[in-house]
């Protein structure tokens, strides 16, 4: 715990797009006017990223509090109130036993949020580095493999492949020069998990870095960062500096015969290239393009040489892990997934944000507990896990836990931890049109089943959500599905029909209704919805026809308007308009 | 060596060596895995799926290609998930493939005639190739080549661009060739009579159909009899064409031609009266019927049976078989197929002033062909559109009047055409004196109802008409008595394949059309005209007519056919629309094995524009597959890298970098080494000077007498033209070859003057020509005889000896500025060298990868393999720098690389190019080159091999360089020049020239091809190697010797 004063502003990428910056200047401006006993620093994602911009007041006697929704007027009653009853700030103030905050366990964000991630010496200051030295100077490689082995670490990438065990393999390679990778490209849609952990604490994920390179025997690094992420490549830049210049990198360090020189190399944003043999080619200056495994990285990697890839979350737990010990670390979690995992709760849930909880936590205390729910008036329907190669978990299986295991059974996956919530104005066809578009659109065009053979699903989907579905359409899906399951090189392709397969195995009937009745269950295909106004319920206020971009309503002041069908180009902006439920959506037979 | 390793490969425990693929495994074993993406010059890659295979434990298929056997292995490689699953890869492949295996033309042609391949044969000038070619699907094409309305022209995609090719036109024009260049023999006269098999068959009707049938079942040895009612042999094209079209003589002459194979012709027999089928059925082992479709259909009007009503194929059968046919002044005629434009036409010639056609429907609808309205407007036929006959009007008992009814056009009918409907109240009254009904055709059958089930309730052949098998066992029909009046190639091909359906009979099986997997442009998207708006526009070639107002007067033949120039510039008009690559296409091949629906996913299809900017590849993006085998070979193999991936997903494509045309690439070396790699027709090669055409080849294997590394190729031929030139996988290339390789032996399609040519190119005989070169060499001082080291051994030998006798000094031409030591080197270099020492040390002086290639590209193949160590020296290029260990640049790189070389300690290999080495570093860089050379030479550790453009320039510079006794004047100094294969363009005057064409000179005399592509040879690194006999006797003509 820090004994300075400190007014701390989340300033991850999330927090400044809330407008953090501004609350910042304002904070250090008017700090430095009143001359109050405050530091005005800069921290990684608080976490609770539904309440950005995050402010956290840290008294020299530890006392803590956490303000949210912080705009320039906030800032100053902030600092009115310091030393005082807060007043005029209940709206902000979130209490630390928020529930939000009180289920999580933090391992991998235990200082996010709570450090300068800048500051290499806040970071020592929390026992930074203290592993490495550990590592280094007092155990063999082999006895720190024997201790990620004990903790029961497995990939926080996705596939789930226990850490130790791939380090050993590595281990056992025989070669003179190896080398290290940190997987940084994340790149599923509404995951950010890597990203607030580069931004929030890059030095957990250097010093985990470094501890495994130890372990493997390799000197050498690289972080593959995606481009799309410049504060988390800035920070690092500045992280690996200080960490060179303070001798945790380089030669001998720790005084030992251990040397290890880290690079990042910054991706172009190609999705494939999270794959480990398309990052491997892309830092090798060519085309990003998986190539088939074996051989494994392990075996080899960049430049022929051994490599070992790691997750930007897997590292980060790396130097915990020695602190607290394996054994210790495997208490937490399920018989085969141990540890905690960190979750980018987003969608339509009402506190989203990052989340790090045990493994094992049923799905329904991250949503409901955590997450407090759906956020509107829906009902939920489904979350969707592990992005456009995982699948949609239905309101049936919420009480499932989420570990490795589990969550593969009900066919969505782990993933990286992008958990979508939706409600039931979600269609399941076109969410699984979305992922779809989504893998189509970043495959590299290396083997055929992944090139055309999702394009081709592409289709068919486009097809059904365009109301031009035809019978046979869904056996087509599926067939085209499981082949590209078992026939595509690398997962990209083998996970790409996941959102198709278990929209299908759970919401099949919603297929139907497209194809056969030409019905939208959750109206949502603009084909076959219509807008119309119930007679009954308007009041003629023409806020609607107002607001119609297309002039498509008409009608007389205080007279029920019309909706002009021709005309219609279904935004919905009528239906969001009304004030007297008026507009109705319509689908299928009720349509017409 | 490493233990081999035991897999189970489907059920059988086989051992194999470390390392091996499964796909190398499943080989061995004679079973065949399909692949696109696989390359035995390279690393296997995984791309097309098209080879995954199940492998137990494995999560998922895996690829053979690229999946290692590890000990225990239990591979399937043909359970049917798997064989499901490789079928799904080929079809959605197919489903973004776009491209016409073959071409619409041949597609539409009823007899499949391979269209494209012979305009392409005949726009190279290979007119008797290309009537070979016609005649294997259509034995009368000189008679096709008159009357077809030629549904290809209308399938042309040419039309889309301007007009449609003159197919027919030049299907006429070889055929009128040969007839000309041999009028009594036609090709029948050249054909063997195959050994008689004893098998008698009976064609009912020669015509068309029937002479076709005989002509095909004569080829196999059968014994045919043709049964003709009429006079003479021909039937609808005799009896029912009008002369103006089709001469009777060249009917006779094509008729001739299948009958002087051995057909029995019995004319006068008419089936059903002078003999019965049941007859003919125990008489002979099958029956043919093709008796066609005579008689006319009744107009069903009242006054019909006035004898001024003519039947219109009654009428036309009487005019051509010379009988009296009469037809008033003034002439109706009824109907608007060609028997009606026929009909109207000859009523002019015979006679009638005033000519009309009336037709229910409009001219859009008319069955005749255009170009035959077109001329019976010029004539002046007179047409009325929407117009049906009510009644036929007489006063007397003579015809006097027709009278018709307006008619509209209605919903579209069965036909797909617009039913003609009556317009009430609207009648008129056209006076005439004769009418001719043509509004239809059937064929009068119920006699042959006596045979149970070959006549259906509507009085119809019973028959497929795709094969002419008929209900009754041995009979069989073919023709418009099967399916109908229809156009003539259309009977013919019936005939055609009724004789294979009685070959087939008589062997005991059945016989189907063939079902050729086909991969076509418009099951995906039709070709618009936007598609060929960057095609140039070329007008059709026009032919001569005979003027209207002359023509209707006589039955003279109307059309002259095209002149020679006509014919190749028509035929150099082709599109080219199908698929170079048909006869090798890796994807046309699987998809026929694996019973591919090409349509089964329909979507986007990404099209793209055909690349056609370089001069020897063509690059059609739609066809490509993303297989990588061309990025691959560029980069791996020739370590350059022209083409490349872009974009993603399913918008990735192959292209040259930033999207380039192929042809502004500099950096293609055009080697072609990615057309052989591509499994598709992504990437075809184009002959130069020459159309491309997918033919049939001959294949002769060969070695490269273009330089003098020696790859091994295969001359590719149909008939006498090179279609290509293809390499083999012999040392040295491994199948490789450069540019010069691949597209410099075009000049054998080039024809060799038979004869010496005075200096304006007179031709000259023998003793002229011997007068005219004594007279030379007796008039010259200073004679200088200038060798090319293109040429064989055997000739330069003999003009050596010749030269030597005579005093004559000799040089060896482009190579006298080089420096005379290397002639001391060259010593060195012809000792059998291989590249690559193992664990040695290859270095290459001089930018060998630009002079040759294929010798470059080895050592990188060595040094890629790890076997040699790769340094370049007096030369650094970015490829240099990419595929080399260590590069020292300039003149000077190539002592200070030397030095370090022998330093080193390796076993050095040493590679230059001495022509090349002085071109790009001068003489200074000569030098220096040559004693560092000198001194590792001396050094015993370096084995040095010297490659040279000529490919005897190791035997010949040596020879030549080390003659320092005989003084030579140069050329300038010359006063005669005795130039052999030397090609001088910038030395005009006193030379006589030996060559394989013509040059400016006093005298030339030819010189054959052999000269330059066989004989003996000195190849670089290998010593001497023959590639056939040169008789170097006649190559000097005698003359000079």
């Amino acid at each position: 715990m820090s004994n300075r004063a400190e007014i701390a502003v989340g300033m991850s990428s999330c927090g400044i797009a809330s407008g953090a910056r501004v609350v910042f200047d304002v904070l250090s401006r008017e700090t430095a006017r009143r001359k109050l006993p405050y530091a005005v620093v800069a921290t990684g994602c608080i976490g609770a990223c539904h309440r950005e911009p995050l402010v956290e007041v840290r008294g020299a006697d530890g006392t803590r509090r956490l303000f949210g929704d912080v705009d320039e007027a906030a800032a100053v009653r902030i600092l009115d109130s310091l030393g005082g009853a807060p007043s005029g700030l209940e709206e902000n103030l979130i209490p630390p036993d928020a529930p939000f905050f009180a289920r999580q366990r933090r391992i991998v964000l235990a200082n996010c949020g709570s450090i300068d991630p800048e500051s290499i010496d806040e970071y020592v200051a929390h026992a930074g580095y203290t592993s490495l030295r550990k590592a280094v100077t007092s155990m063999s490689p082999e006895q720190v493999i024997e201790e990620i082995k004990a903790s029961g670490l497995r990939g926080r990438g996705g596939a789930g492949f226990p850490t130790g065990m791939k380090w050993g393999l590595s281990r056992a390679v025989k070669g003179a020069k190896k080398y290290v990778v940190c997987n940084g490209d994340e790149g599923d849609p509404g995951a950010f998990m890597d990203r607030s952990v580069l931004e929030g604490d890059p030095h957990a994920v250097i010093e985990g870095m470094a501890i495994g390179a130890y372990a493997i025997g390799a000197d050498e690094g690289y972080f593959y960062v995606r481009a799309e992420y410049p504060l988390a490549i800035k920070r690092l830049v500045k992280a690996l500096a200080q960490a060179e210049e303070r001798g945790f990198l380089g030669d001998r360090i720790f005084g030992s015969a251990f040397c290890l020189r880290l690079h990042i190399k910054e991706g172009a944003g190609a999705f494939v290239c999270g794959e480990e043999t398309a990052l491997m080619a892309s830092i090798e200056g060519r085309r990003g393009m998986p190539r088939l495994r074996p051989p494994f990285p392990s075996e080899k990697g960049l430049w022929n040489l051994s490599t070992t890839i790691n997750n930007v979350e897997t590292f980060a737990n790396v130097a915990s892990i020695l602190r607290m010990g394996g054994a210790e670390f495997a208490k937490l979690g399920t018989a085969k997934s141990k540890g905690t995992k960190v979750f980018a709760l987003a969608g339509k849930i009402r506190r989203g944000g990052m989340v790090e909880v045990p493994m094992g936590m049923p799905l329904r205390e991250v949503i409901y507990d955590i997450g407090g729910g759906i956020r509107g008036e829906g009902k939920f329907k489904a979350v969707q896990m592990g992005g456009p190669s995982g699948g949609c978990v239905p309101e049936s299986l919420i009480d499932v836990p989420v570990d490795y295991d589990s969550l593969t059974a009900t066919g969505a996956i782990m993933g990286s931890g992008g958990m979508v919530v939706m409600d039931d104005s979600t269609c399941m066809v076109d969410v699984a049109r979305y992922f779809l578009a989504f893998t189509q659109n970043e495959s590299c065009g290396k083997c055929t089943f992944c090139r055309v053979g999702t394009k081709r699903m592409l289709e068919i989907l486009e097809r059904i959500t365009q109301g031009k579905g035809r019978e046979g359409d869904v056996e087509a899906l599926e067939d085209l599905a499981q082949k590209i399951r078992v026939s595509s090189l690398c997962a990209l392709g083998q996970t790409a029909p996941n959102p198709v397969l278990t929209t299908l195995r759970y919401f099949r009937e919603e297929y139907e209704a497209h194809i056969l009745r030409g019905e939208c269950p959750a109206r949502r295909c603009k084909a076959l919805i219509r807008f119309r106004v119930d007679a009954a319920r308007c009041t003629g206020c023409t806020l609607c026809s107002k607001a119609c971009p297309t002039k498509a309503i008409s009608g007389e002041r205080k007279k029920a308007h019309v909706v002009d069908q021709g005309k219609c180009v279904r935004c919905g902006l009528c239906f969001e308009k009304c004030r007297f439920h008026a507009i109705e959506i319509r689908t299928g037979k009720d349509a017409c | 060596m490493a233990d081999k390793i035991e897999i189970t490969l489907d059920g059988r425990k086989i051992l194999v060596e470390p390392g091996t693929t499964l796909l190398e495994a499943a080989e061995a074993q004679g079973g065949r895995i399909p692949t696109l993406c696989n390359d035995r010059r390279l690393e296997p890659y995984a791309s097309c799926w098209v080879c995954l295979v199940k492998v137990e434990k494995a999560k998922g298929f895996v690829p053979a290609c690229s999946t290692r056997a590890i000990p225990g292995m239990v591979v399937s490689t043909g359970s049917p998930d798997v064989l499901a699953a490789r079928r799904m890869a080929l079809e959605l492949l197919l489903s973004a493939h776009y491209g016409d295996c073959k071409a619409p033309c041949t597609l539409t042609c009823p007899s499949n005639i391979d269209i494209q391949g012979y305009i392409g044969l005949a726009a190279n000038g290979r007119f008797a190739e290309a009537l070979a070619l016609i005649r294997r699907d259509n034995p009368m094409p000189a008679t096709i080549g008159r009357v077809c309305p030629h549904p290809c022209e209308t399938a042309c995609r040419r039309g889309l661009a301007d007009e449609p090719l003159a197919i027919n036109g030049l299907k006429r024009f070889v055929a009128d060739l040969e007839a000309l260049a041999a009028p009594a023999a036609g090709a029948a006269k050249a054909a063997a009579r195959p050994d008689s098999t004893g098998r008698k068959v009976a064609i009912v009707g020669a015509g068309p159909a029937g002479l076709a049938a005989a002509h095909y079942l004569l080829a196999e040895g059968t014994a045919v009899t043709l049964l003709e009612s009429m006079e003479k042999a021909g039937g609808m094209l005799r009896y029912g064409i009008p002369d103006y079209r089709l001469p009777p003589a060249v009917l006779d002459a094509e008729i001739a031609a299948i009958l002087d194979r051995g057909a029995e012709l019995r004319t006068g027999v008419t089936l059903g009266k002078d003999v019965s089928l049941e007859e003919l059925r125990g008489r002979y082992d099958a029956v043919l019927l093709a008796m066609g479709a005579w008689s006319g259909r009744a107009l069903r009007v009242p006054g019909e049976d006035n004898p001024s009503v003519l039947s219109g194929i009654d009428f036309l059968r009487d005019v051509n078989a010379g009988r009296a046919a009469r037809v008033g002044r003034r002439v109706a005629v009824i109907g608007g197929g060609n028997t009606a434009l026929d009909a109207a036409r000859v009523s002019l010639r015979v006679g009638a002033d005033k000519v009309f056609v009336f037709y229910r429907r409009t001219r859009d609808e008319m069955p005749a062909s255009p170009a035959e309205i077109d001329e019976a407007m010029e004539e002046g036929v007179e047409f009325t559109y929407l117009a049906a006959p009510v009644s036929v009007e007489a006063s007397g008992g003579r015809l006097s009047a027709v009278r018709l009814l307006r008619m509209e056009l209605g919903e579209p009918d069965s036909s797909g055409r617009r039913r003609p409907v009556p317009v009430a109240g609207s009648e008129f009254t056209v006076p005439v004196d004769t009418v001719i009904s043509a509004v239809g055709q059937y064929a009068e059958i119920r006699y042959l109802e006596t045979a149970p089930g070959l006549v259906d309730e509507k009085g119809n052949m019973k028959g497929d008409p795709l094969t002419g098998i008929t209900p009754v066992p041995g009979v069989f029909a073919a023709g418009d008595l099967l399916t109908g009046p229809d156009i003539a190639i259309r009977a013919v091909a019936g005939g055609k394949h009724a004789a294979r359906a009685i070959l087939a009979y008589f062997e005991g099986g059945t016989y189907g059309r063939p079902v050729e997997f086909l991969s076509k442009k418009d099951d995906f998207r039709k070709p618009t005209a936007e598609d060929f708006s960057g095609t140039p526009k070329v007008p059709r070639e026009k032919r001569k007519a005979v003027e209207p107002g002359i023509r209707k007067r006589d039955f003279r033949e109307i059309e002259s056919g095209f002149t020679g120039a006509q014919a190749l510039s028509e035929a150099a008009r082709c599109l080219e629309c199908g698929c170079q690559d048909v006869g090798e296409c890796a994807l046309k091949r699987h998809g026929q094995d694996y019973q591919a629906v090409a349509t089964r996913f329909l979507g986007d299809i990404g099209a793209h524009p055909v690349d056609e900017s370089h001069p020897f590849i063509r690059r059609d993006p739609s066809k490509c597959v993303l297989c990588g085998r061309c990025v691959r070979i560029c980069l791996e193999v020739r370590g350059i890298g022209v083409l490349g991936y872009m974009y993603r997903g399913f918008s990735s494509v192959v292209a040259p970098s930033f999207g380039v045309p192929l042809g502004e690439d500099k950096s293609c070396i055009s080697c072609g080494q990615c057309v052989s790699a591509c499994p598709v027709g992504a990437l075809t090669e184009k002959m130069p000077k020459g159309k491309t055409a997918p033919l049939e080849e001959t294949v002769e294997e060969g070695v490269c007498a273009l330089c003098s590394v020696g790859c091994g190729i295969e001359y590719r031929r149909h008939g006498g033209l090179l279609t290509r030139v293809t390499e083999r996988w012999d040392a040295p290339n491994h199948g490789k070859l450069c540019a010069k390789g691949r597209f410099g032996h075009a000049f054998l399609n080039e024809a060799v003057p038979s004869s010496a040519l005075d200096a304006a190119g007179n031709p000259l005989d023998r003793e002229a020509a011997k007068k005219v070169l004594d007279g030379l060499l007796r008039g010259a001082k200073r004679p200088l005889l200038r060798l090319s080291a293109d040429l064989c051994r055997e000739t330069l030998e003999a003009f050596l000896e010749a030269a030597r006798r005579r005093g004559i000094p000799a040089e060896a031409y482009g190579l006298s500025d080089l420096d005379p030591r290397w002639a001391d080197l060259a010593a060195v270099g012809t000792v059998g060298a291989q590249h690559g020492q193992a664990g040695g040390l290859c270095l290459i002086v001089g930018d060998l990868a630009a002079s040759h290639n294929v010798a470059f590209t080895e050592a990188y193949r060595m040094r890629k393999a790890g076997f040699s160590g790769l340094w370049i020296c007096g030369h650094g290029d970015a490829v240099a720098r990419r595929v080399a260990d260590r590069v020292f640049p300039g003149a000077e790189g190539i002592a200070e690389a030397m030095e370090t070389a022998l330093a080193d300690g390796r076993s050095l290999e040493v590679l230059s190019a001495p022509e090349a080495l002085l071109r790009s570093l001068g003489k200074a860089g000569e030098s220096t080159a040559l004693a560092a050379l000198g001194k590792a030479a001396a050094s015993g550790r370096a084995r040095i091999t010297l490659y040279w453009s000529g490919r005897n320039g190791g035997f010949l510079f040596p020879l030549l360089s080390r003659d320092g006794r005989t003084p030579k004047p140069t050329a300038a100094e010359a006063d005669l020049l005795l130039d052999v294969g030397v090609k001088d363009g910038t030395v005009k005057g006193r030379r006589v020239v030996w060559a394989n064409r013509g040059e400016e000179a006093a005298l030339y005399l030819p010189l054959g091809h052999d000269a330059w592509i066989r004989g003996t040879s000195i190849v670089s690194g290998r010593g001497s190697i023959s590639l056939g006999k040169v008789d170097a006797g006649s190559v000097t003509c005698s003359l000079f010797a």
